[in-house]
C-alpha cells in the first residue's frame, strides 16, 4: 500500500513508539502510528497502525492497515486491512475489508461496496472505449 | 553593489594570503565591492543594517558557520537583499549544503549568481536555516491543534533544511518538520547505546510549533549552532525569506 515505509517522506507523518500525541491530528499525506494517540486522527493519505500503537480516537484515512489497538470509530475511504493483532473497539466503515485470523472487532461493521463497484464499472467502460478506438 | 562582511577572526595573519587571493579573484571577476570588517564592538546585525542602508543589493559573508548563521539572522529582515557566502575557517557545513565547497569556487559561484529563495525558520525573534534542537522540552504544540510529547524522555527538533539526505527538510516547501527523538529503552540498549540512541524518530510536518518548559524553567535551544535560552520557544516558518546565491551542487532536491 505504501511506496515508502521507512524513513520520512516529505509529506509523511510518523508517530514512533514512545511518543504520545493528544488533540485533533490531521495530515495531508500518509501516516504511520507506532505510539499513543488520544483525540482524533484524520489522514488524507494512507494509514498504518502497528502492533505497538494504542489509539483512543476516531480514525479516518483513505486506506488503512491496522495491527494495533483502536478505541474509537474507524473509517477508511477505500480499503481497510485488519491484521491478526488488531483490536478495534468501535464501529468500522469502509468499502473493502480484509480481516486476518485473530483480529477482534467490538462494534458494528459496515462494508459498502457501491463506491468501489462504480469505480470498477468506470474502469471497465474506459477499457471498452479504448479497445473500440 | 557587493558588500563583503569579513568575520573578526580573519584579522589573524594566517588568513592574509588566502584573503588576498580571494580579493584578486573577485577583482578579476568584476564583483569586488565594499568591505566591512567585524570587530569587538562591530556586530554582524549592525554591519548588515549599515550595508543595506548604504544601498547594498548583495551582502556576502566571509567566514564560517557561525558567521553565516548570524548573517542569516540579520539579513532575513531585508528580504530583497541577496545573500552570498565565501567559506573560510574550520566548519562550513551550511556553505556545503548550498553547494559552496571552498573559498575559490565561492567566488565563481558569486559571479554566476544562481539564486534560490529559501524558507527560514523563526524561533522567537531569531531566524535559522537548518534546524533547531531544544533540550529539556517535554511537550510541543503543533499548529495549535495537537500536542506531541516523548513518553520516557527525548529531544525535540524542528527542521527546515536537513543535513541528512534521508531525513525530511526541504527549505522550499513552506513548512517545518517537527521531529521527536525518543530515548532508547531496554537493559542492553541502556548499557551499550549512547545516551540518546534513538529508538524511534517521529516526524510531524507543521508550520507553527510552541515548546514550553514544564515549570517555567529556562530551556536551551540551538539553531544553526547559535544558542538561545528561554522558558518558551515559538517557532514558525518564514516562507521564501532568504534570497541566497547557491552552487550547482546544492543539496536541495
Amino acid at each position: 500500500m505504501f511506496k515508502k515505509e521507512d524513513g520520512a517522506d516529505g509529506n509523511e507523518t510518523i508517530i514512533a513508539r514512545g511518543v504520545k500525541v493528544e488533540g485533533d491530528f490531521t495530515s495531508p499525506g500518509n501516516v504511520r502510528i507506532e505510539g499513543v494517540v488520544i483525540g482524533s486522527v484524520k489522514a488524507e493519505g494512507d494509514l498504518i497502525v502497528t502492533d505497538t500503537a494504542m489509539i483512543q480516537a476516531d480514525v479516518s484515512a483513505a486506506n488503512a492497515v491496522v495491527a494495533g489497538e483502536i478505541k474509537g470509530d474507524l473509517t477508511a475511504g477505500e480499503k481497510l486491512e485488519l491484521l491478526g493483532t488488531a483490536k478495534i473497539h468501535g464501529n468500522i466503515n469502509c468499502h473493502i475489508l480484509t480481516v486476518e485470523a485473530g483480529a477482534t472487532i467490538a462494534g458494528n461493521c459496515q462494508v459498502a461496496q457501491e463506491k468501489a463497484a462504480s469505480r470498477e464499472r468506470v474502469r471497465e467502460n474506459k477499457a471498452e472505449v479504448g479497445a473500440e478506438a | 553593489m557587493y558588500h563583503y562582511i569579513y568575520e573578526a577572526f580573519l584579522t589573524d595573519p594566517k588568513f592574509a594570503k588566502q584573503l588576498s587571493t580571494i580579493e584578486n579573484r573577485l577583482t578579476d571577476l568584476g564583483i569586488y565591492g565594499s568591505v566591512h570588517r567585524l570587530a569587538l564592538f562591530k556586530t554582524m546585525k549592525g554591519t548588515v543594517q549599515d550595508a543595506v542602508r548604504r544601498g547594498a543589493k548583495t551582502v556576502v559573508v566571509v567566514g564560517d558557520d557561525g558567521s553565516v548563521a548570524r548573517a542569516i539572522d540579520a539579513i532575513a529582515e531585508f528580504p530583497g537583499v541577496a545573500f552570498g557566502i565565501i567559506p573560510i575557517g574550520d566548519k562550513n557545513t551550511i556553505a556545503k549544503l548550498l553547494g559552496i565547497d571552498d573559498a575559490m569556487s565561492a567566488c565563481d559561484i558569486l559571479s554566476a549568481r544562481l539564486v534560490e529563495e529559501l524558507d527560514l525558520g523563526k524561533v522567537n525573534k531569531h531566524y535559522f536555516l537548518t534546524s533547531l534542537n531544544i533540550s529539556g522540552a517535554v511537550k510541543a504544540e503543533c499548529d495549535g491543534r495537537y500536542t506531541v510529547s516523548p513518553v520516557n524522555g527525548g529531544e525535540i527538533c524542528v527542521s527546515n533544511f536537513s543535513f541528512d539526505e534521508k531525513g525530511p527538510g526541504d527549505p522550499r516547501d513552506g513548512r517545518l518538520e517537527t521531529m521527536v527523538k525518543t530515548a532508547s529503552r531496554g537493559f542492553f540498549r541502556s548499557i551499550f547505546a549512547p545516551a540518546y540512541a534513538t529508538a524511534g524518530l517521529s516526524v510531524f510536518p507543521t508550520t507553527r510549533v510552541v515548546v514550553r518548559s514544564p515549570d517555567n524553567v529556562q530551556m536551551t535551544a540551538v539553531a544553526d549552532g547559535q544558542s538561545y535560552q528561554d522558558a518558551e520557544f515559538r517557532v514558525e516558518v518564514a516562507p521564501h525569506r532568504l534570497t541566497v546565491i547557491v552552487g550547482k551542487d546544492r543539496m536541495i532536491t
